[in-house]
């Protein structure tokens, strides 16, 4: 094991670390889009939540608001990075592993007599560009340098002094679940939704959009009324809610009929806990929560429609 | 031939259970047979030399009354015979050659405790055994019942063998009939089954003019010269074997108005891959004929020749510009031809094997004029073509060549996915050929083995008697896997998907539906909750002092004009704990650190970095450092006695630039185990 030696004094995340914040993050998209951010722990801040944000779709904006008085003790002061003359550049770094690549955003230019607010630095990530988790952080770097040389300051520009503050990490893709429902233009003659089944094998493949999806026809005459504009964040429309009975009792039935003689089993096995969750385990998951009645079609499209109101009617309470 | 009744024991079969045991009733007796005499010759031949093939040949003709009467007097009644065949009968003798022939002990006292039964026990006197390698092509020892269905019961076995002292003929006959039946040919009996053998013990004739006076009576020849191999003649054939075709749909096809013609075409039917094809990949290919007309490839009904094009281009070993299928102008986009992948069964990498498929016009399959060859459905099925849309056909083997069956379900979970045909009146076949060698994931649990077996193996034990299907044992995933990706990949062949562009995920309604019926997390990759919840956390060792290796840590780091003062820490280590230990200093670079060494033996001038003014600031007594020759290490010593589990060293080191290039080179600290133990002092 081995240890490299900084050639000049660098900073450690000086910021940031009390209970006060001095350091702040906002997160945005376009056309007033909130990605839906929220801090699940100290340090990870993770996106979609009550969202239409989208990675593959809509980029990610993140501003960084940052108090000027300890920043500037932090990188002039007696502890600090470089000399009351040089001028510091500060930027948000972007590097993430998953996404394979990092960047940094808009760059600040810091002097030690500069007055004025909280110092704002922003980055803009494209959509289609992130993907699993990455890391943010505020890097500062040596921009220029007047004094002659000065033991323990860096003295080349360009020269990287550090981070003021703990990287965050932003997950993007975690395990949450997810509805497979797709949108799409199936001409305002065509059915209000439909369900797609592409699936070979329900207990191999994925519970997601590629297998199986709750089509959605953007262009039916009643597609606007799927979505209850009153109640945005919590309710479905009586439509809609209608709609996801029918394609929840049409799946179970299709996925019943395709396992045969192994479905009855199959509900009776315990939960796999490894792997990603398969269709047949999603059906399994239904009918467990909803205790819905498989015997007979209409039985079970009865009891798929009183699970989603009983459900809807906890989350209203629970609001 | 000396008559030998067997006697009713305990556990002992009948007649009447053994011509019902294949449980197959659907298949016409004729292709059973073909297809059960055609796979034993080939696994009988599979020592050969792989060069030839393995020669099977069907006869079909009449014989006399008399040559049953002279032969069988013993045991039979003569005049029921007369009574059951007023007209003279017909036999069918399947000849191999070029195979190891009914080789083995004779008799069952011969058989050592755990020895090997042979070729002649098994198929002559036993039920149920059947053969122990995985790439054999029968596997209950069943297949054979359907000889005794053919005709009487009657079945003459005779073979020749290659033995140390040169070569060996045998013969030996064996009748199974329903002991219930009224116009039984046996005079007595309890059980319907007998054998005519040389003596009371149930041995073979072996004596070559007592076998060939015999086969003289059935106007079979001897095998002669250097040829080993076995004839199997069935006498008194019934007259019902052909099966019926609806003639109200149309005329039947040529083959079923004679048994030559429909053997002929049932070997295409079921052996094509490797009948007649020296690029068969998986053993001797076969050459077969029918009263001495052979079968060649390019005789075959086009559908077979199809079939055979499909397995050769899975293969991949014949030429494909010279192949049927580009003589007939069938395009590569109306050809699929995909790899078929498991998750998670096979012990390395998820190939099962291949899917081959085609679409082809009733014009490329020659069924216009002049040839007017008849439909795949009629070939393959017996049966009136249904016209536009042709279900597709599917098809699939094991090593061996044979096809297992020809499946044209449309049901959703089949072969093909549910894919209905064509409307344009095209055909779709399909060929799937595993990869014989993958190996299974062992699993109990999935009801495989629990030791290591390949999928030939799997597949070989999915099989009925009568091969006919593949069925997962209980538990088992793999064959309805390949069936399923097969369907997905027909389907697509056949419907392909138009990737729509207007579609876009409604996000919002994904996470609200999943929060109404979803447990929150497992359903999905969204990212609204954090990252994915840790699997089982594996277990982090303390990082107290009781390392193995020792550790240094840079506690903190001081800048003065021409060196870097730095505080350490030392773990110890547990290992070699009476060796010092070195701090060492060497310059950082793209490829790892530079030690002093290397710096020199690289001509790069002088070493940037020294090591100076070490200071210990633990309270351990007897700690001695002392700095190494070069100046590029400090050497730590403590007295035996103070090492102990958990020992920790802190101090102070400084790093001295020598000179001002160093200035923008980046001096890396690491700490080892001294191999240089005293050689100090």
């Amino acid at each position: 094991m081995s240890t490299r030696l900084p050639l000049y004094r660098m900073l450690n995340a000086p910021l940031g670390g009390g209970s006060e914040s001095e350091v702040n993050y906002v997160f945005r998209s376009h056309d007033g889009l909130d990605p839906g951010a929220t801090a699940v722990s100290g340090d990870q801040y993770a996106l979609g939540k009550d969202s239409d944000w989208n990675p593959a779709e809509h980029p990610l904006m993140v501003e960084c608001l940052i108090e000027r008085a300890p920043l500037l003790e932090a990188i002039f002061g007696p502890d600090g990075v470089a000399s009351t003359d040089a001028k510091v550049l500060l930027a948000l770094e972007w590097a993430s592993a998953d996404s394979c690549w990092r960047t940094l955003g808009s760059v600040h230019d810091l002097r030690h007599d500069e007055e004025g607010g909280a110092v704002l630095l922003d980055i803009e990530l494209e959509p289609g560009t992130v993907r699993g988790s990455g890391f943010l952080s505020v890097q500062a770097f040596l921009g220029q340098y007047k004094a002659a040389f000065a033991p323990g300051f860096a003295h080349q520009p360009g020269s990287r002094l550090g981070p003021l503050a703990q990287p965050i990490e932003i997950v993007i893709d975690g395990d949450g679940s997810l509805f497979p429902v797709l949108e799409e233009s199936l001409g305002a003659e065509g059915p209000l939704w439909q369900l797609r089944a592409c699936w070979s094998d329900p207990q191999d493949e994925p519970f997601s959009s590629d297998y199986v999806a709750l089509v959605l026809n953007s262009a039916h005459p009643h597609f606007e009324q799927l979505r209850d504009r009153r109640a945005l964040n919590i309710e479905q429309s009586p439509l809609m809610r209608q709609v996801f009975a029918a394609w929840l009792a049409l799946v179970i039935a299709q996925v019943k009929e395709d396992m045969g003689a192994q479905f009855d089993a199959y509900l009776g096995a315990p939960d796999a806990d490894e792997g990603i969750a398969s269709i047949a385990d999603a059906v399994r998951s239904f009918i467990r929560l909803g205790s819905l009645n498989t015997g007979s079609l209409p039985d079970l499209f009865i009891s798929t429609q009183c699970w989603l109101d009983h459900r809807v009617r906890e989350l209203e309470n629970a609001a | 031939m000396k008559y030998h009744s067997l006697q009713l024991q305990p556990m002992q079969e009948s007649g009447a259970f053994l011509l019902r045991a294949l449980q197959n009733e659907e298949t016409p007796l004729l292709d059973l047979l073909v297809r059960e005499s055609i796979q034993n010759a080939l696994d009988a031949g599979r020592n050969g030399s792989q060069a030839l093939p393995v020669s099977v040949d069907f006869h079909i003709r009449e014989h006399s009354l008399d040559a049953i009467a002279s032969t069988f007097s013993e045991g039979l009644n003569l005049r029921m015979l007369e009574k059951r065949y007023p007209h003279t009968p017909k036999l069918l003798e399947i000849r191999d050659s070029g195979t190891e022939g009914l080789t083995g002990p004779m008799t069952f006292d011969s058989v050592e405790a755990n020895g090997q039964h042979g070729n002649f026990l098994k198929l002559a006197f036993e039920i149920g055994r059947t053969r122990a390698d995985d790439g054999a092509g029968g596997s209950w020892g069943l297949g054979k019942t359907c000889y005794f269905r053919m005709g009487a019961g009657l079945v003459i076995y005779y073979s020749r063998i290659k033995t140390v002292e040169g070569y060996e003929e045998r013969l030996v006959a064996s009748l199974v009939e329903d002991e219930n039946r009224v116009d039984r040919l046996q005079l007595t009996t309890q059980t319907g089954i007998a054998w005519w053998v040389a003596n009371d013990s149930l041995r073979a004739i072996t004596v070559p003019e007592h076998i060939h006076e015999i086969l003289e009576a059935f106007g079979a020849q001897p095998f002669t010269g250097k040829t080993t191999g076995t004839a199997i003649i069935i006498p008194l054939l019934k007259e019902n074997l052909l099966p019926v075709f609806d003639e109200e749909r149309g005329p039947a096809p040529w083959w079923c108005s004679s048994y030559e013609d429909y053997v002929n075409v049932a070997i295409q039917r079921w052996f094509n891959a490797r009948l007649d094809n020296p690029f068969f990949a998986s053993g001797r290919y076969l050459s077969a004929s029918v009263n001495g007309k052979g079968i060649a490839s390019a005789d075959m009904l086009p559908i077979f020749r199809v079939s055979q094009c499909l397995y050769d281009r899975a293969v991949g070993e014949a030429p494909e510009e010279e192949d049927y299928l580009t003589a007939r102008g069938v395009k590569s986009n109306d050809l699929l031809c995909r790899p078929v992948q498991l998750r998670g069964e096979f012990v390395s990498g998820s190939q099962a094997g291949w899917l081959l498929a085609l679409a082809i016009t009733p014009r490329q399959l020659q069924m216009d004029a002049p040839d007017n060859a008849p439909s795949p459905e009629t070939c393959i099925f017996s049966k009136t073509d249904s016209g536009a849309p042709h279900r597709p056909i599917m098809t699939f083997m094991r090593s061996p060549g044979m096809n297992i069956c020809w499946d044209d379900s449309i049901d959703s979970r089949g072969w093909a996915g549910g894919f209905a045909g064509f409307a344009d009146g095209r055909y779709v076949v399909g060929l799937f050929l595993p990869d014989s060698e993958q190996q299974l994931q062992p699993s109990a649990a999935r009801g495989l083995r629990s030791t290591i077996q390949n999928l030939e193996g799997y597949l070989r034990s999915c099989e009925r008697a009568d091969h006919a299907e593949w069925v997962d044992v209980n538990g088992g995933r793999v064959v309805e896997k390949i069936r399923a990706q097969c369907g997905r990949a027909l389907k697509d062949f056949g419907v392909p998907s138009q990737p729509s562009v207007t579609v876009k995920p409604s996000m919002r309604m994904s996470r609200k539906l999943a929060e109404l019926v979803l447990p929150s997390r497992g359903f999905g990759a969204d990212g609204r909750f954090g990252k994915a919840a840790p699997r089982a956390a594996i277990g982090q060792g303390s990082r107290g002092g009781a390392v193995p290796t020792p550790e240094l840590e840079i506690v903190e780091v001081r800048h003065t004009a021409s060196s870097i003062v730095m505080k350490w820490c030392l773990r110890w280590g547990m290992l070699q704990p009476n060796i010092p230990r070195e701090i060492t200093v060497s310059v950082d670079s793209e490829a790892g650190p530079i030690t002093f060494n290397n710096w020199l033996d690289s001509g790069l001038g002088t070493f940037p970095f020294q090591l100076d003014s070490p200071r210990i600031s633990s309270v351990i007594p007897s700690v001695k450092s002392t700095e190494t020759a070069n100046g590029t290490g400090v050497m730590l010593r403590v007295g035996t006695a103070f090492v102990q589990p958990g020992l920790v060293l802190e101090g102070e080191l400084h790093v001295r630039m020598t000179d001002s290039g160093s200035k923008l080179l980046r001096p890396v600290i690491g700490v080892r185990i001294s191999d240089t133990n005293g050689a100090a002092e």
